[in-house]
């Protein structure tokens, strides 16, 4: 796992990422509703802390934290469709940034890890 | 090994241990995140000693410049005084003079008692003696001999209300701050800097504009001040005299309502006058101070617009009464 955060580049490249990631997010129409109201500097401190476990870095979420922190979406509507999304424009991002498509599928199959959580199952 | 002191508390650190882990062995609340220096939740303030430079990889400069330090990385080796980073120091002062500076638009100089260290563009809580509290930013420099804030009168506004009709000079004050991070620093000094504010917005400006050109930026300065009409354009005189001074400045002004005999003047919402110029902010520091609503969706706007989110410093005025000793958001001028 840290070999993979020290391969993408580590704190640095959750940086160059978080930028272009929620910037991918806000401009999707399938996904820019669950951001109408949030305070933007709490969002890329969130989506930082994001980067930072879908890139195999040191983090501290755990199961219930991840449950916790979507309820409130999941009762609006976030489904398996939104975490495809998240997942793609990581992906994307990632793309943007010259990451390679070996290492962008081993942070999706991180990203993929938390799907259940997220949506409370 | 080395301690630290924290809310009147003093802390020895264990073997390895970071600040973060010694509050949460002794029980001290702080919000934390990632543990890793990454998410910036833990955050705070180092007012005394060195940091080792682990503790500030990676934190805006904006926030360095104020002594941020990750706690969740801060292994010192020697001791720290540490401090809440939205943590204030209490001072009194004098008002020395209030005067119509605009429609609605009070400016008030204030004579504080003993030193009061700022950079330009933070903001201060006015504490009236009966406990009412809102907060204002700082539109005077630090050499200035009093300490100015623009006030503009809210409907109802119980501090205003004060401030307009009842306060005196010689009337004395509480004073809490300074804080925010709405700040100019000396990087990138060739690059463009967009200052946007609404109303009394410009009062943050106006410092960090003088700052910016006293600490020798030479990259272009446009800014834009945006009011109802043009009786809302206060201190106008001040700003094309600067801009006139200043080649690297250029000041513009923009009304929801017109007329505006000035050609300067555009009738344009805020953000549709800062887009006509600047259709791409990617590289662009931009400074956006007045009220929260219009800030925090021109921070969105502008954040899509390409500008990055460490270069976007937003002051978002909020007139909501605060709770008493609780600062919730940015100043409400």
């Amino acid at each position: 796992m840290t070999q993979l955060f020290e391969r993408l580049g580590g704190a640095p490249a959750v940086d160059a990422a978080v930028d272009l990631f929620y910037r991918r997010m806000l401009a999707d129409p399938r996904v820019a509703h669950f951001f109408e109201d949030t305070d933007m500097d709490a969002q890329i401190a969130k989506q930082r802390a994001f980067l930072t476990m879908a890139f195999g870095g040191p983090h501290s979420y755990t199961g219930r934290d991840m449950r916790a922190a979507h309820a409130p979406l999941v009762a609006r509507g976030l489904d398996d469709l939104h975490v495809d999304v998240v997942i793609e424009q990581l992906g994307a991002s990632l793309a943007e940034l010259g990451v390679d498509a070996a290492t962008i599928a081993e942070v999706a199959v991180i990203a993929e890890s938390v799907r259940a959580d997220v949506l409370g199952r | 090994m080395a301690s630290f002191g924290f809310r009147g508390t003093r802390i020895e650190l264990g073997p390895g241990e970071s600040a973060l882990d010694a509050l949460d062995r002794v029980g001290i609340p702080l919000k934390s995140g990632c543990r890793s220096g990454v998410c910036g939740a833990c955050l705070v303030r180092v007012t005394k000693g060195t940091v080792p430079a682990d503790a500030r990889r990676g934190i805006a400069p904006v926030l360095t410049a104020q002594g941020a330090a990750f706690a969740c990385c801060l292994r010192p080796t020697e001791d720290l005084e540490l401090d809440d980073l939205d943590g204030g120091l209490e001072h009194r002062a004098r008002i020395v003079a209030l005067e119509t500076i605009g429609q609605d638009v009070l400016r008030m100089r204030l004579a504080c008692e003993g030193n009061f260290d700022y950079t330009p563009g933070q903001y201060v809580v006015l504490q009236r003696d009966d406990g009412l509290e809102r907060s204002y930013s700082l539109a005077s420099l630090p050499g200035d001999a009093t300490l100015e804030l623009h006030v503009r009168r809210t409907i109802g506004g119980a501090m205003s209300s004060w401030l307009f009709d009842g306060a005196r000079p010689g009337d004395g004050v509480g004073l809490r701050g300074p804080l925010g991070t709405c700040c100019y620093t000396p990087e990138r000094q060739d690059g463009p800097l967009v200052l946007v504010g609404a109303g009394t917005g410009l009062a943050p400006l106006f410092g960090v504009l003088r700052d910016a050109l006293n600490r020798g930026h030479t990259g272009p300065i446009q800014l834009f001040h945006g009011a109802r009409d043009t009786n809302g354009l206060y201190y106008r005189a001040e700003l094309l005299a600067i801009a006139s001074a200043a080649s690297n400045v250029t000041v513009r002004g923009c009304v929801l309502e017109g007329p505006t005999p000035d050609p300067s003047v555009r009738v344009a919402p805020l953000g549709d006058a800062v887009a006509s110029v600047f259709p791409n902010l990617a590289g662009c520091r931009v400074f956006l101070c007045g009220d929260g609503s219009l800030v925090r969706s021109l921070k969105r706007r502008f954040f899509l617009a390409g500008a990055a989110s460490r270069d976007l410093l937003a002051d978002p005025f909020d007139a909501a009464a605060l709770p008493a000793r609780k600062i919730a958001a940015g100043p409400c001028n």
